[in-house]
């Protein structure tokens, strides 16, 4: 259980704080979404959690341990970046358990596991700048899940790709949220992705960064019980909280 | 049917185009050369023919030329170099890196190479005349420290430029201190380290010619000197004309090399 209490974060040489006096609980399995526009404080926010970024107004706490700096029990999928580019795609997976002194039939067993899971496996070989951006990113996604982490951390990851190439990647990460029953925390600025992909939408707002309004919602489980995506995302319930939400950024940014 | 063509502001020629261009451009040098020396417009000791300087080359190949071969010269001079690159390398990577990653070695070590970078090395070499004789050592030691500076500058820029998401993987993943150096600092530098190299190359080879024009009985550099003493302007032209192909050999090798090895970098 990821736990903030009371957490506010000041950067240097600015006036507003970055983020305000946030609470947050996030149980295990849960998919969070963080929604805000730019400046709310959401990737300080996920950084925090991460253990890049450090505050010492308040306290951040996973399964009631301190968080001190980055751990193997938070995988974490950046925007873009992030990968080794000298490296092919089964190499990039493997980067973490090689480090780590994992045997070689071990990391084949494993990889060859996760490039399953993100449709990769024919791709094994190639560079990283052989592949597409969303191909990319799913290269990123498997190499945070080959590791087994607790908690995945998702910055922006579908923030860099086309419109049809992110829904693509939007229904690989819930059918791995299902399949490997991950607590998932990831930040977005798009309010479809935001309320298709959480059950539970965090929206924050900027100047100072705050949690404004918690929802609690089930498009994602409706489209992994099978529902059609299409249809989801065309149903009133989804178009009103759509606009909703809209509403709430447009007049507190 | 015709091939698309963009729209052009300056002059724009196919690859092919250019290389014919180039080749025709430097016929008519050695054209020019020809008769301006052939009909003794110029007289033969400022501009020998290309004739002249043929059969001296020729004759330099066979008996070498202020008391050794052509190849004794050319290979002290290489010797030079390469073994300053050498040290160069081993030195400054490492150094380079471990200035961008801790800034105490920052601190430390600022001061003395912001001030001996840009310092010509010719205006240094007086003084490692005066510490370590006009033997290799000294002339070893010019090159290295000549070499040194690009090589390091480009590591450090290199290893700043890495972005801050890839380091930040790595923890993730369980990277420590040691292996983040190893396995994502030092590749992720590799291509501006090898500019470095190149780089520092070019620089050893003005610093050895200089150098050797200096102080030494041996080299490239001291042949040419040698026969502009004695207005052989033959010998000079050749020994110009050796520096400037070894020159772009290494450059064309390290271009294949970082190409092949950084295979990544586009």
């Amino acid at each position: 259980m990821i736990n903030l209490n009371n957490v506010n974060l000041q950067y240097e040489n600015t006036a507003t704080l970055a983020l305000e006096n946030v609470n947050l609980k996030i149980q295990p399995k849960e998919f969070v979404v963080i929604l805000g526009a730019s400046g709310c404080g959401k990737t300080s926010l996920l950084n925090l959690i991460a253990g890049f970024l450090f505050t010492d107004n308040g306290d951040i706490t996973i399964n009631d341990h301190q968080v001190k700096g980055p751990g193997l029990d938070r995988g974490v999928v950046f925007q873009k970046n992030a990968l080794m580019p000298w490296l092919n795609v089964e190499e990039n997976i493997g980067f973490g358990l090689k480090l780590r002194g994992v045997s070689k039939e071990e990391r084949t067993k494993e990889i060859t596991k996760v490039l399953e899971w993100v449709d990769l496996t024919e791709f094994r070989n190639n560079y990283v700048y052989e592949l597409s951006g969303g191909m990319q990113q799913r290269v990123g996604i498997a190499r945070a899940l080959v590791a087994n982490p607790e908690i995945l951390l998702m910055d922006e990851p579908l923030g860099a790709l086309d419109a049809i190439t992110r829904q693509d990647i939007q229904k690989v990460v819930l059918s791995l949220w299902q399949k490997t029953q991950k607590t998932i925390l990831m930040i977005t600025h798009s309010i479809e992705e935001a309320l298709f992909m959480a059950n539970k939408l965090i929206i924050m707002t900027p100047r100072p960064g705050k949690i404004h309004k918690t929802y609690d919602v089930d498009f994602s489980k409706q489209y992994l019980e099978g529902v059609d995506a299409g249809e989801i995302k065309r149903s009133q319930k989804f178009v009103n909280l759509k606009n909703e939400i809209l509403e709430i950024i447009e007049a507190t940014s | 049917m015709s091939y698309a063509r963009n729209y052009q502001v300056f002059p724009k020629l196919s690859s092919k185009k250019i290389v014919i261009l180039s080749v025709v451009s430097l016929a008519l040098f050695i054209l020019t050369w020809l008769i301006l020396s052939e009909l003794k417009i110029v007289p033969k000791i400022i501009l020998p023919s290309p004739i002249i300087v043929l059969n001296k080359f020729i004759g330099v190949i066979k008996s070498g030329y202020a008391d050794k071969s052509l190849y004794e010269h050319l290979g002290i001079s290489l010797f030079r170099v390469f073994a300053s690159l050498f040290i160069a390398i081993i030195f400054a990577i490492p150094l380079g890196i471990f200035v961008a990653v801790n800034d105490y070695v920052r601190g430390i070590l600022d001061p003395f190479i912001e001030f001996y970078r840009p310092l010509p090395p010719l205006a240094y070499l007086p003084l490692i005349i005066i510490w370590f004789g006009i033997g290799e050592m000294s002339k070893i030691i010019l090159i290295t420290l000549a070499i040194f500076a690009p090589i390091f500058l480009n590591t450090r820029a290199g290893v700043l430029s890495i972005p801050q998401e890839r380091i930040r993987a790595a923890l993730c993943l369980g990277a420590s201190k040691w292996q983040l150096i190893t396995s994502v600092i030092f590749p992720s530098s590799l291509y501006h380290i090898f500019t470095g190299i190149r780089i520092g190359i070019g620089f050893g080879w003005t610093t050895l010619v200089a150098a050797e024009m200096v102080a030494a009985n041996s080299g490239l550099g001291h042949m040419v000197l040698t026969a502009s003493e004695f207005l052989v302007t033959e010998v000079v032209l050749i020994g110009i004309f050796i520096i400037g192909i070894i020159a772009i050999l290494t450059d064309l090798f390290m271009r294949y090399l970082t190409k092949k090895f950084i295979h990544w970098h586009r």
